[in-house]
């Protein structure tokens, strides 16, 4: 029995006195030096965000300086003739995105009500889980299917009926105009609504996971069905988050660069006609860059490169805000 | 002999159940909850008399807004809850699977623990229920409108600013229009889930009040953590305890001379 007492006595001092000499540091050195650790690390990435805008304006200096403004809005980009808009990679960016956008923000948002709202509880973890591996997929291989497998499929059940349909329809017809090859803005466009519809869907899912339960409970109290329920408290109830969500995705479809390179036909081109091929500025960067020999070329691909930049900052400010705005 | 001569006939006691059932706005018999594996009401037996409040009391987790939450089966917005038995209200069983629920929640309006206004004007928090049924001009509207926060004792203080968000009142004055907001879809019930919790003791005082008046109109069914609450504005009590019915009662009786033994020594503080 004593001995056990002095046993127990023995192990309780001895943990005592390991806890003590853990702390191998002593005192507010190591914390200090700690804190600076991490601040650093912090700092570092300012650093970078920094880095990469002043890299980027000084290699885009000499296009910016021999083109000035009108880089923006002239539409030739030549290479041989050393001449460079960025125009028609500025428009076939926009509009791609905005196809992506119109195409994904309604389904990303049905996924969203679905799987908050909707979905019975043995579905929603599968769902939400599927669409993050959706989200996983590289790019590239969105890229490849969408020039094999999707592009011809698109050609045929899509591009060539409508075409056909709007032929003699004014204005629809110089949008929607032939030849049906597959390849081009339209594509593009859909091909990056899958791609960012995850992305959306998922942060749409968290912003309305965000709306009291108690509030749209008194939506169906009053005899609301889910579309009224969604319809008038939650989208309201969140819509700042809801916007933030699609910019996001938004930011995404702007940068996208490998899968739109494969499937936008790189044409550089102005054009109303979204089945058309066409360019966008991260496509335009990737085709070129190894073939720009002159420094002027290189410098006008590094300025359409800050351009990019500077557009997908702005836009995923924009949601960052907006979100910040909803969580708060 | 005697007895003989005391027993009524049996037309005079079928006029009698006759006029109870009348007197019935919902029955509720042999009802069992279940959360998933939880069974968390057990065999209830109640009859909820029309025109009259009827307070539900019990120690967290006895089940009380559980069996409002049935009522108007509000509880079937999640899977894994389920409810069986018979609940009749307007000679059907509630919890028939084929029951419209929107149309029974128009006329089983809820309130609940804390104010819910809808992101939108006062006027709309009131009207929107309105559209979802009736299609009024604007006149008629406005005419509803103003009867719900009048009904609510709410016009006083918000007729000036109608087109602000409902968002932007004080807790009292959401709690209010949420109770408006019931009204204006002219229910038989009202269910409010301790709806002066969240408010301090001037908007309680005012929220009581209220259901003195609205209980002229309106079956009202109040859960409520608060004896005082449920001494002052219920004419029958019900006490619950862990998912089991163990005591319905007029309330002042209930307060006065329970019968039960556990009834009593929740209401004196003992437990709960």
């Amino acid at each position: 029995m004593a001995l056990v007492d002095r046993q127990r006595v023995a192990t309780s001092s001895a943990a005592g006195d390991s806890r003590r000499s853990v702390r191998f540091f002593n005192g507010s050195a190591f914390e200090r030096a700690f804190a600076g650790l991490c601040l650093a690390a912090a700092l570092f990435v300012l650093l970078i965000l920094g880095g990469f805008f002043v890299s980027l304006t000084i290699g885009a200096w000499p296009a910016l300086a021999k083109f000035g403004p009108a880089f923006v809005w002239t539409t030739t980009w030549n290479p041989v003739t050393g001449v460079f808009g960025a125009l028609p990679a500025i428009a076939g960016t926009l509009i791609t995105s905005a196809i992506a956008i119109v195409i994904a923000v309604p389904l990303a948002f049905a996924i969203a009500i679905f799987i908050t709202q909707l979905a019975p509880e043995w579905l929603r973890q599968p769902l939400g889980v599927a669409i993050e591996l959706l989200a996983a997929i590289p790019s590239i291989i969105y890229g490849m299917w969408g020039l094999f497998v999707f592009a011809p499929v698109f050609r045929t059940f899509v591009q060539a009926p409508i075409i056909a349909l709007f032929d003699n329809v004014p204005v629809l017809s110089s949008i929607f105009s032939g030849p049906a090859i597959g390849i081009g803005m339209a594509t593009a466009g859909v091909v990056l609504a899958i791609m960012i519809l995850p992305f959306i869907a998922a942060v749409m899912r968290d912003v309305i996971a965000t709306v009291p339960k108690r509030l749209k409970e008194s939506g169906y109290a009053i005899g609301a069905t889910d579309w009224e329920v969604a319809r008038a408290i939650i989208i309201p109830n969140c819509a700042g988050g809801l916007t933030g969500a699609v910019f996001l995705g938004l930011g995404r479809a702007l940068g996208e660069t490998m899968a739109v390179t494969f499937i936008i036909g790189n044409a550089n081109r102005i054009t109303a006609n979204i089945f058309a091929p066409s360019n966008t500025i991260a496509s335009t960067i990737a085709n070129e860059f190894q073939e720009a020999y002159t420094d002027m070329h290189s410098s006008a691909l590094i300025a359409l490169g800050l351009l990019l930049f500077v557009i997908t900052f702005i836009v995923l400010a924009l949601a960052r805000l907006m979100l910040k705005r909803i969580s708060s | 002999m005697d007895t003989a001569l005391n027993e009524p006939t049996h037309e005079a006691a079928d006029a009698v159940g006759e006029r109870s059932r009348r007197d019935i706005e919902i029955a509720i018999r042999g009802l069992d909850f279940h959360y998933n594996q939880h069974h968390a009401l057990k065999d209830i037996d109640l009859d909820v008399r029309r025109h009259e409040t009827t307070a539900i009391i019990g120690p967290s987790g006895c089940g009380k807004s559980t069996l409002l939450r049935v009522l108007n089966r509000i509880y079937a917005l999640y899977p894994g809850q389920r409810a069986t038995g018979e609940i009749r209200f307007d000679g059907k069983n509630i919890l028939d699977a084929r029951t419209d629920v929107a149309a029974l929640r128009a006329k089983v309006g809820m309130v609940f623990q804390s104010p819910t206004p809808f992101p939108m004007s006062v006027y709309d928090n009131i009207a929107y229920g309105i559209r979802l049924y009736e299609k009024l001009s604007r006149s008629e509207m406005d005419g509803r409108v103003e009867t719900a926060l009048r009904g609510a004792a709410l016009w006083e203080e918000v007729k000036d600013k109608l087109a602000q968000n409902g968002q932007g009142l004080s807790g009292g004055q959401q709690q209010r229009l949420c109770i408006a907001r019931a009204i204006a879809l002219r229910p038989q019930v009202l269910l409010l889930d301790e709806p002066t919790s969240a408010l301090d003791p001037i908007s309680t005082a005012k929220i009581e009040d209220l259901l003195d008046n609205l209980r002229d109109e309106y079956t009202i069914v109040i859960v409520t953590h608060n004896m005082q609450q449920a001494a002052r504005v219920s004419q029958k009590t019900v006490f619950m305890y862990l998912g089991e019915i163990v005591e319905t009662n007029a309330t002042d009786e209930m307060f006065e001379r329970p019968k039960e033994r556990r009834t009593r020594d929740y209401i004196t503080g003992r437990f709960g």
